[in-house]
């Protein structure tokens, strides 16, 4: 399978910014794909999308834009699903 | 380095590792690993994830049930953070580069995480500190019930860092395993300062959140003289702490000396240094200190922070335990000196008081709750047989309401003698001189008990009518007026008359400038906490009564508060120059 660069931004739509349970499903949804997967916000970086932690730790809050970067043979997929996944509004 | 500032409620400095005890208790004892042991160490953490993992998914099947999927989901989100890759790559790191144990790496791991979180300038976000705390705490306790008993013993002194402390958890701290203690609650008043205060130990309170910036083992200084609470000092802060606290060992040094001399001024009259204390921990202090007993023993810690009343047997044992350590001293007990809202057996509640300070308290209270009040006098009665227990009534107003209150004594003596239970049938009985009325009818009370107890603080407040809480008030507060110190020396002219002795056991007693003042109108006991004791020995070994006497008569004829406060300060500043300097 051809190697993939994705790059792909989106902007956190839930009021509570990006919060625990939302890094927690990215981080289940990271660890299905064989591609390397990097968050961007600001000038902070999750360079492991498969921890929740590192996640968390880009402090996205409502509205801010964060750029999905992913690298490999599902590139597409994965950040495609992620960013479903961070554009969404949880319900409380 | 980092600077926070607080209450400065006891004082002294101190310099050492940090012992963090968080709300649940869990406490990360030792910081380093034997060295080579880092893989046994990774090890043990990775047991302790599975665990802590497993306990969250069984709170999450269980939350789920109870209240619906998505409140359980939340934990199912704590159980994935537990299981975070990156966070066990990174407190597997520590262990194994800087051989720390696993509790002291996670605990630095979350606390930089959580840091960084707080610092993103988003309140929401910075919540969510407390899910990252959540997870260290289950991570902790996972970790720490692994090795509970090796914690049982701190291997070295160390500064306590926590919430907030209770008093009777203060009370209970060694002095020897720790230094110092700074909490993020707490103010000056609160019973926890005044308990640190009588053990000695340096303490800030009502520092706000720092908890979250410190891990167990950094180091740390606390002032409890300007109030402050350094984290990771900088070089150049820990010399200039060092110094301080050569200076003040120092000084303790000297105050140690003073402790076993007399209290006798320089023309050789005795003075009888009493302390103040408020749990039966503190009897200590009154032998270290120097004392020659306790002059006010407050018996309200009985009834604060529980539920029911405390027993005549808990009364008894708390008497004592002061008595044991201090056999052969004379110990005041003063019934019981609070409001309403403390006791759970005074089921009728009061009709909502506009004026508490001037309402039914202290002594009232207890005249109106009989039955409250038979179970303390039998149990100061049944301590009696066993020591020089004397016992002392507070905020009496009138002649009538002493007798009233003899007459209960009376009878629980009669009831006492029937049972066959032993008692020192000749107990001295003394009434705190507090309320005006009481101190203008000093003669005639002196008449019928066996001694006197000036309670200033309260005087201060009833005779100038102003509460020294209220900011707009608290001018008027003040010990240096005339009224104040004219009316103390009126009581003491009657405890003379009567020849019945008499104490002074409010905060006046503890600032030397007072005491001069009260050695001079002729007291011979006065009674402070007692670390203030061997400050007042001191000045008491500086001085002549004659000079003394001199000196609060020019007093007695002064015309305001602010002439005397600088007349006083003179005279001080010629006696001991560096009591001021402090």
């Amino acid at each position: 399978m051809p190697q993939q660069r994705v790059v792909r931004s989106v902007t956190i739509a839930d009021r509570q910014g990006l919060h625990v349970r939302q890094a927690v499903e990215c981080a289940r949804a990271a660890a299905r794909f064989q591609c390397q997967i990097i968050l961007v916000h600001g000038e902070r970086r999750a360079e492991n999308c498969r921890s929740p932690f590192d996640i968390l730790q880009l402090g996205a809050g409502y509205g801010a834009e964060v750029t999905i970067e992913a690298i490999g043979s599902d590139a597409q997929e994965a950040v495609e699903e992620i960013a479903t996944i961070l554009s969404r509004e949880f319900p409380n | 380095m980092e600077i926070k500032r607080g209450v400065a409620v006891s004082p002294g400095v101190a310099i050492g590792p940090a012992w963090v005890l968080d709300t649940e208790e869990v406490r990360i004892g030792e910081r380093f690993i034997a060295p080579g042991t880092y893989p046994e160490e990774i090890e043990r953490f990775d047991r302790a994830v599975r665990s802590a993992a497993g306990e969250a998914r069984q709170v999450q099947k269980t939350v789920s049930e109870r209240l619906g999927e998505q409140y359980g989901a939340i934990f199912g989100a704590h159980a994935a953070l537990i299981e975070d890759p990156s966070l066990r790559q990174e407190v597997a790191a520590q262990i194994r580069d800087q051989g720390f144990t696993a509790e002291y790496a996670l605990s630095r791991v979350i606390r930089r995480r959580a840091k960084l979180l707080a610092g993103l300038n988003d309140r929401i976000l910075a919540d969510r500190q407390s899910d990252l705390f959540d997870i260290e705490k289950r991570l902790l306790r996972q970790l720490v019930g692994q090795r509970q008993q090796q914690l049982q013993k701190l291997s070295q002194p160390t500064i306590l860092l926590a919430h907030d402390l209770t008093p009777s958890e203060t009370a209970q701290l060694d002095r020897r395993q720790v230094l110092a203690f700074a909490t993020e609650a707490g103010g000056r008043t609160s019973h926890t300062a005044i308990v640190a205060n009588a053990l000695g130990i340096p303490a800030v309170v009502g520092l706000g959140p720092f908890l979250t910036d410190v891990s167990g083992g950094d180091l740390v200084i606390v002032d409890g003289n300007r109030g402050v609470l350094i984290l990771d000092p900088d070089a150049e802060t820990l010399e200039h702490y060092r110094q301080a606290q050569q200076a003040q060992a120092g000084h303790e040094r000297e105050l140690v000396e003073l402790r076993d001399l007399p209290a006798v001024t320089r023309d050789g009259v005795r003075i009888f240094l009493l302390g103040n204390i408020e749990f039966p921990e503190e009897a200590a202090q009154i032998l270290e200190r120097g004392a020659d007993g306790v002059g006010l023993y407050r018996t309200e810690f009985l009834y604060l922070g529980r539920k029911e009343d405390p027993t005549e047997q808990e009364h008894f044992q708390a008497y004592l335990q002061v008595l044991r350590q201090l056999p052969s001293k004379p110990i005041v007990i003063r019934t019981l000196d609070i409001g309403a809202d403390k006791f759970s057996s005074v089921t009728e509640p009061l009709a909502q008081e506009r004026n508490p300070f001037l309402g039914v308290r202290s002594l009232r209270l207890c005249l109106h709750n009989k039955n409250l009040f038979r179970v303390q006098l039998r149990a100061i009665l049944r301590a009696s047989a066993y020591g020089d227990i004397r016992i002392m009534f507070p905020m009496v107003s009138t002649l009538a309401e002493l007798r009233e209150a003899k007459l209960l004594l009376y009878d629980v003596m009669e009831e006492l003698s029937e049972e066959q239970v032993p008692f020192n049938q000749r107990i001295p009985v003394g009434t705190m001189i507090e309320v005006p009325s009481a101190a203008l009818m000093a003669d005639q009370l002196a008449r019928e008990v066996d001694f006197f107890s000036i309670g200033t603080n309260d005087l201060i407040q009833y005779v100038l009518a102003a509460d020294r809480t209220n900011e707009n008030v608290a001018y008027l507060y003040n010990a240096s007026d005339p009224a104040v110190l004219r009316l103390i020396d009126q009581v003491v002219r009657a405890a003379e008359r009567a020849r019945i002795p008499v104490n002074v056991c409010g905060e006046m007693s503890a600032e030397p400038m007072y005491a001069y003042f009260l050695v001079g109108i002729g007291l011979r006991q006065l009674s402070a906490s007692p670390h203030a004791i061997p400050e007042i020995k001191r000045l008491v070994r500086s001085i002549t009564a004659e000079d003394a006497r001199r000196a609060a008569q020019a007093v007695l004829q002064m015309e305001t508060a602010q002439d005397i406060t600088s007349y006083l300060r003179d005279q001080l500043r010629r006696i001991l120059p560096e009591a001021l300097a402090v």
